[in-house]
């Protein structure tokens, strides 16, 4: 697997899919409800549905959450493969 | 254990006072249902649009003060709601309110939310307590009740850990317990008790479970048998070392001596504004101090202490529930599927097809049951008159109209004795004014109630997903769909509606925007003048369509224009963010409960002021210089309309005789549309409608622009009211109510000069 392929924004990861939030860019309001709600650097995070338009399911912390595209854009995660 | 929250609260019979917090989803309304029963509206919290909701519960010869915080997920303050529910803990609402007012009066409990705290009649008349014990024990919670829910102990728990960081006088109450247990989640309470120090209590709020364990651990902590003494200390690792150099410089600060240290520490790392403003007025010297700090530390994770701040906390939990909860490996599987509710709901196209389908159904159900409408239009149409008639004559509204116009003939016959204005001005003016009060408060209760059960359901979160898409385009959250919708029907629960968005600032921006949803009264008003000023039917099917079209894409333009003005930085990076919890049974007590609070607090405050201000555009429309008349024309309204006439010319109407008229017509409708046709015929004393409107001898394009300005101005006065009670702010609500006048003449006036010059007059 090449390196490269290993680190990713939320909203290109598909359905099915595990990884590791490595950081959030965007505004300090957007971060700050992000980490609270548990999406915080270093979670597990398992995408429950991602169509590829419109908003996309993730599952945290044993919450389901739904996010905007624009937000998942800003959060780099790093793909769990195995 | 009984409930006494129908009794007037009076502060001194209560021993202590418990502040309620969860994140949302965890079950507190349910909660509190069971435990208190209906809650009291008490004021909003200070500078604030949330409402405070608090009662009573009486416990072992303890009577206890329930104060309900809004559901918040931390306590970081970014939100309104969060900085509401850290005030009150931190006990700075109630030291402002210390401030404001030596002594607290007996009659309003939460006195601090007063609106007019130097004019309280309790303060005035007498009804004064000055124990500054009793003041104290007002205004800061003597516990705080943290709810988490046993399904996502994990995340719940940031709230709790967040609370414990500043006030040790906690009691977690894990609900929904029994559901955790049937899906295979096991928890060590005991365990998790001793280990944070703090009564941790298994709870199932649905089913009446736990609580005397709850309420005894509660008052243990009140009476400080319970262990915790001190804040909980969250280790916060690589950041450790600045906060303890930013602790040496502050701790000598005496505005901070009140907070734990450490937490102040910690909000300066998160540059948390408010603690840094407080900085400032103090000592320019801490200031640079700190900064110098802030600037070390700034190499570390690109100065985001945020994050390091929350994943420790979160780390902490993980490391304290580690051993006390057990999950089995099915549950762990089914958290990541997807029931075919939810595909439905996510698939395009179908999925807010469905969304708008669910608002629509709801919106139909509660406008049904009302009025009759819209089915006994669809039942006309398909030629069963029988049904559309029975429809709306058992309409709840109808049957209130029945009552009323009862209660009025019998007045009127009582009242027939007593000098001429006295029986119109009583049953008229009077019962009238209460008539027009109660004709909404069926349709609020059923809006709202339904709306609680899809918020309580779970559907809710489904809908604002489905509809993501659509409205984020204008910068709206798919919820936005719901005052829409309901503002079709009408628009006084279509504002109310408002409250289930998450951002302020999409809320007011939302509130701005429905009365520009043409409601049913309007539509009626529409119809009838569509089909007396145009003969031609495609010319009557195009103003109708047209117009009702125009009043959806104001709503759209108006809202994504006023969501970029009054959002905040944060949120004009307007984007989803919200739970997927799982779908449930929603509970109709509680929904009911929720509506019925609501209802009542609308009828006492709005009501109020609709019934005054009814009665004074009756005495304008029944009183002229010359007193009590019956000749609309000789009243103050209409040299209202005389005045105003000119505005008329906009529309090219320059005859004086239709345009004092037609302005006349204008006033009268912001009361209400519903009476206006007939008003206006027996006012003006032409018979009928028809007859009136046709005496005006307008031009077919005079009267779509005029059309549009009725349309477009004021909707009613419960609306403009309603504004009021959303936005708790007057200033507000007049710049609302002079933004529709002013599109109203703008856009009317448009069209007409456009048509005028394009040879259509």
């Amino acid at each position: 697997m090449p390196k490269e392929y290993q680190f990713s924004s939320l909203d290109m990861l598909s359905t099915g899919k595990k990884g590791k939030i490595i950081d959030i860019q965007g505004g300090f309001g957007v971060k700050q409800r992000l980490y609270e709600i548990g999406l915080t650097p270093n979670s597990e995070i398992y995408v429950v549905e991602n169509r590829g338009t419109g908003p996309i399911l993730i599952s945290c912390k044993g919450v389901v959450i739904a996010l905007g595209r624009g937000v998942a854009r800003k959060i780099i995660v790093e793909v769990n493969d195995r | 254990m009984s409930c006494h929250a129908r009794q007037a609260v009076k502060i001194q019979d209560v021993d202590l006072i418990v502040a309620v917090a969860g994140q949302p989803n965890v079950g507190k309304s349910t909660l509190l249902n069971r435990l208190v029963g209906p809650l009291s509206h008490v004021g909003n919290w200070p500078g604030k649009t949330v409402d405070i909701f608090a009662g009573v519960v009486e416990y072992n010869g303890y009577r206890m003060l329930i104060v309900d915080l809004p559901g918040t997920y931390g306590l970081s303050g970014v939100t309104e709601e969060e900085e509401i529910a850290r005030k009150y803990i931190l006990g700075e609402v109630g030291e402002k309110a210390h401030k404001h007012r030596r002594s607290v009066c007996e009659r309003c409990i939460l006195s601090f939310a007063c609106p007019m705290p130097r004019f309280c009649p309790a303060r005035v008349f007498g009804g004064i307590i000055s124990r500054r014990r009793k003041e104290h024990f007002l205004y800061t919670p003597d516990v705080v009740l943290v709810i988490v829910d046993a399904t996502a102990l994990e995340r719940t728990m940031y709230l709790a850990i967040s609370i414990l960081e500043v006030f040790p006088h906690v009691v977690i109450a894990i609900n929904k317990m029994d559901e955790a247990r049937e899906r295979g989640i096991y928890i060590d309470v005991e365990a998790l008790s001793k280990k944070l120090g703090v009564p941790v209590v298994a709870i199932s709020a649905l089913k009446k479970e736990g609580f005397d364990s709850l309420l005894n651990a509660v008052i243990d902590v009140w009476r400080r048998r319970a262990l915790r003494r001190k804040p909980l200390r969250v280790d916060y690792g690589i950041l450790e070392y600045y906060i303890e150099r930013v602790e040496k410089i502050i701790h000598n600060v005496d505005a901070f001596k009140k907070y734990p240290t450490r937490w102040i520490a910690l909000r300066i790392l998160e540059r948390d504004k408010e603690i840094f403003e407080l900085l400032r007025t103090i000592d320019g010297k801490i200031e640079t101090e700190v900064e110098k700090i802030l600037d070390q530390a700034s190499k570390i994770h690109n100065g985001d202490f945020s994050a390091i701040i929350s994943s420790a906390k979160y780390n902490f939990i993980s490391e304290l529930l580690r051993g006390i909860i057990k999950v089995s490996v099915e549950e762990k599987r089914r958290e990541l599927l997807l029931s075919w509710i939810d595909r439905i709901f996510l698939k395009p196209l179908i999925g807010p097809l469905a969304g708008f389908s669910v608002i629509f159904i709801t919106m139909l159900l509660a406008f049904t049951i009302n009025t009759g409408f819209p089915f006994n239009l669809i039942f006309a149409a398909l030629g069963y008159d029988y049904m559309a008639t029975a429809l709306e004559e058992y309409s709840i509204v109808s049957l209130l109209d029945l009552l009323f116009s009862y209660i009025i003939d019998i007045m009127k016959k009582a009242l027939a004795p007593l000098p001429r204005p006295w029986p119109e001005f009583i049953t008229d003016g009077m019962i009238g004014g209460v008539a027009l009060i109660l004709t909404f408060v069926p349709l609020i209760f059923f809006v709202l109630f339904l709306l609680s059960l899809l918020e309580d359901s779970g559907l809710s979160a489904r809908i604002a997903v489905s509809l993501d898409s659509t409205f984020s385009r204008l910068g709206l959250s798919g919820k936005a769909a719901f005052p829409m919708f309901i503002g079709l029907g009408c628009n006084v629960p279509g504002v109310m509606s408002s409250r289930t968005l998450m951002s302020k600032g999409e809320k007011l921006a939302v509130i701005l925007a429905t009365p520009f949803v043409i409601c049913q009264a309007r539509l009626i008003v529409l119809t009838a003048i569509v089909s007396i000023a145009f003969i031609n039917p495609i010319q009557q099917a195009f103003a109708l369509v047209s117009i009702l079209i125009l009043s959806i894409i104001l709503y759209a333009l108006i809202a994504s224009l006023f969501v970029r003005i009054f959002g905040e930085r944060a949120e004009k990076e307007s984007e989803l963010i919200i739970d997927f919890p799982p779908l449930r049974k929603p509970s109709l007590r509680v929904a009911w409960w929720n509506a019925w609070i609501l209802t009542k607090h609308f009828i006492k405050k709005a009501g109020t002021i609709i019934f005054v201000l009814s009665m004074i555009i009756w005495f304008l429309l029944n009183y002229g210089p010359l007193g009590y008349t019956t000749n609309a024309s000789l009243t103050y309204g209409a040299m209202l309309g005389r005045i105003l006439s000119p505005i008329a010319l906009i529309w090219g109407v320059s005859n004086p005789e239709t345009s004092w008229k037609l302005m006349f017509a204008f006033a009268y409708g912001i009361i209400a549309k519903e009476g206006l046709l007939l008003a206006i015929a027996t006012l003006l004393r032409e018979g009928s409608f028809e007859a009136a409107w046709l005496s005006f001898g307008l031009t077919p394009l005079q009267s779509y622009a005029i059309l549009i300005a009725m349309m477009t101005y004021i909707p009613c006065l419960a609306t403009i009211i309603t504004i009021k009670h959303e936005t708790k702010s007057w200033k507000l609500t007049i710049f609302s109510a002079t933004f529709m006048i002013f599109l109203a003449v703008a856009l009317s006036s448009l069209i007409y000069w456009i048509g005028h010059f394009l040879g259509l007059g």
